[in-house]
């Protein structure tokens, strides 16, 4: 991918558009901004393609970096994998000032990353790829009958949820009791 | 019979093996640790069959789909007849959301499903039209069950049930102040009246609770349309003995009358009674010309009409009924206008005559 820079964050100025002669304004060149993953992968990505992401959007906004200051500075997601990361920075350039399309083609096609990609989606706030994965994970279960759904979303009965509340109680009785016992040490 | 199970077994097993392809790939997830406004938009994309079949998975999955707050239209129910149904339906789809089907036919094959307190046995469910069938001896000692767990899942605007004339539909008749229908619940009656005692012998319940009544039986002579037309809607499918002096001296908010013997000059007389200033309630008269109504023209005899100025009033008339809404094209409809300034107007339709009243001439909008 041509604005994803790996390790070292080499960043190279926006190339300049040249613009028509007739064109009465000059175009002002595009601001960059680094973001990085879990696996410290840095990736350049444009301003506008950030748009697509809430979170991201309102952390620049009013930032005003320098393309020095935004190199130096990289965004860190240490929440999400840099797989990850680089698919939703793909996607974002893809779709950079344009409406998104009503059936998007294209989604990430490695559906085994489906879930890490919905909770990374979310948690950047990019609304239209949110509702295009749900989508995704919503035809998992076309067609399965109640037990198949249990088994594809791993759905516990409710004798299982029983089971473990009495657990997590039972824990935590443990664990209550272990902080008195210690704690009574201490005071002798 | 067996042929037709194994048919049918064979096209789930098709069918599941074209997304079991799919599905075999992904990483396993908790549906149930997903954020809810992850979970909400995941929900909204499903068919919403399968929202239904993850609700009878867990108590906690109830909790979440509840919170998503799932709106319908109109609860509809037909206890009339062998063939019952419950069916969840929204104006906006032309398919009904959901229908769960019922009939005592035995089969040798289902599965039982719980739902709320019951077991109840189920022979499949059909994906393409949101369908469940259901095998039950007797659809009204389920009803209150069902009720209760779609209500406790789902909300309803209002509800429209059809229930039987004679002792049958009992428990449904003491379900009418149940909280599903929303306090908006019309009520249909169907079969043959063979005596008339009063409304109570009608209903049999609370019929307080009734926004609306639908006599889809021949009246006798001794009907007493005062008592049934205190009801927001009314609809009268065989209206023979409703007469001439019915219409003028009744009060009415909503009225549809078929099969009746009303003639052009009747309503010409009704209309000019509003413009009088009477039936002070009104909104909507809906007078059907199949075996009545034949002379047509006489309805505006006399009478000094407008053609639409859509200075005065809105084009269409929204008639916002209780299961469907119908925007009424009144641009070609004949208004007349009474002294205090209301503006009715009168819709010739092919087989249909209406009579409307503007409360709001830019509000196009009354209750049917």
């Amino acid at each position: 991918m041509s604005s994803t820079e790996q390790g070292t964050s080499s960043a190279a100025p926006a190339e300049p558009t040249t613009a028509p002669e007739s064109a009465a304004a000059p175009e002002v060149p595009e601001s960059f901004y680094y973001v990085h993953g879990k696996d410290k992968v840095v990736h350049k990505v444009s301003a506008g393609a950030l748009q697509h992401s809430a979170l991201i959007h309102g952390m620049i906004s009013n930032l005003g970096y320098t393309e020095e200051q935004a190199k130096a500075n990289p965004f860190p997601f240490e929440n999400i994998d840099g797989d990850i990361l680089q698919m939703v920075v793909d996607w974002c350039n893809q779709h950079k000032g344009k409406p998104t399309p009503p059936e998007d083609t294209n989604l990430p096609k490695q559906k085994e990353k489906l879930f890490d990609l919905v909770l990374a989606v979310n948690y950047l706030e990019i609304k239209e790829l949110l509702t295009y994965c749900c989508k995704q994970v919503a035809m998992m279960v076309k067609g399965k009958s109640p037990e198949e759904i249990r088994e594809i979303w791993m759905i516990p009965t409710d004798a299982e949820d029983e089971a473990a509340e009495k657990e997590a109680k039972k824990r935590a009785g443990k664990e209550a009791a272990g902080e008195t016992a210690a704690a009574a040490g201490d005071a002798k | 019979m067996k042929f037709v199970h194994n048919f049918l077994t064979w096209l789930e097993t098709a069918f599941d093996r074209e997304y079991s392809n799919e599905s075999c790939c992904y990483k396993p997830l908790k549906l149930l640790d997903l954020s809810q406004n992850v979970f909400e938009n995941i929900l909204r994309q499903m068919d919403f069959i399968s929202v239904f079949d993850l609700s009878l998975l867990s108590e906690e999955m109830r909790l979440k789909i509840k919170q998503i707050n799932f709106q319908f239209d109109c609860l509809e129910i037909n206890n009339f007849g062998s063939k019952n149904w419950i069916k969840f339906r929204n104006s906006s789809e032309e398919v009904p959301a959901m229908t769960f089907n019922f009939d005592t036919n035995y089969y040798d094959w289902g599965w039982k499903i719980k739902i709320g307190e019951k077991k109840v046995e189920m022979r499949g469910r059909r994906y393409p039209t949101n369908e469940y069938c259901f095998q039950t001896k007797d659809f009204e000692s389920d009803l209150k069950n069902l009720l209760d767990y779609f209500s406790s899942l789902f909300h309803f605007q209002s509800g429209f049930a059809v229930i039987e004339l004679d002792s049958k539909s009992q428990k449904l008749r003491e379900l009418i102040a149940h909280p599903i229908f929303n306090n908006r619940l019309v009520l249909q009656l169907s079969g043959v009246l063979y005596s008339y005692t009063g409304l109570d012998s009608l209903i049999q319940g609370n019929f307080e609770n009734l926004e609306g009544f639908v006599a889809d039986f021949e009246f006798g002579n001794h009907f007493d349309y005062k008592e049934i037309l205190k009801f927001k809607h009314c609809s009268f499918n065989y209206a023979k003995s409703f007469t001439r002096r019915d219409l003028l001296t009744l009060e009415f908010q909503n009225l549809k009358i078929r099969n009746h013997r009303l003639t052009g000059g009747d309503v010409n007389s009704f209309i000019k009674s509003w413009l009088a200033g009477n039936h002070k309630n009104l909104e909507h008269l809906g007078i059907s010309k199949n075996f009545g109504l034949e002379d047509i023209e006489d309805v505006s005899h006399g009478l000094e009409t407008v053609k639409w100025d859509e200075t005065k009033r809105d084009g269409h008339f929204l008639i916002d009924s209780i299961r469907t809404t119908n925007a009424i094209d009144c641009r070609q409809g004949l208004d007349v206008q009474r002294a205090d300034g209301t503006i009715g107007t009168m819709v010739f339709k092919n087989d249909h005559f209406l009579f409307l009243v503007w409360k709001n001439p830019f509000v196009g909008r009354i209750d049917e």
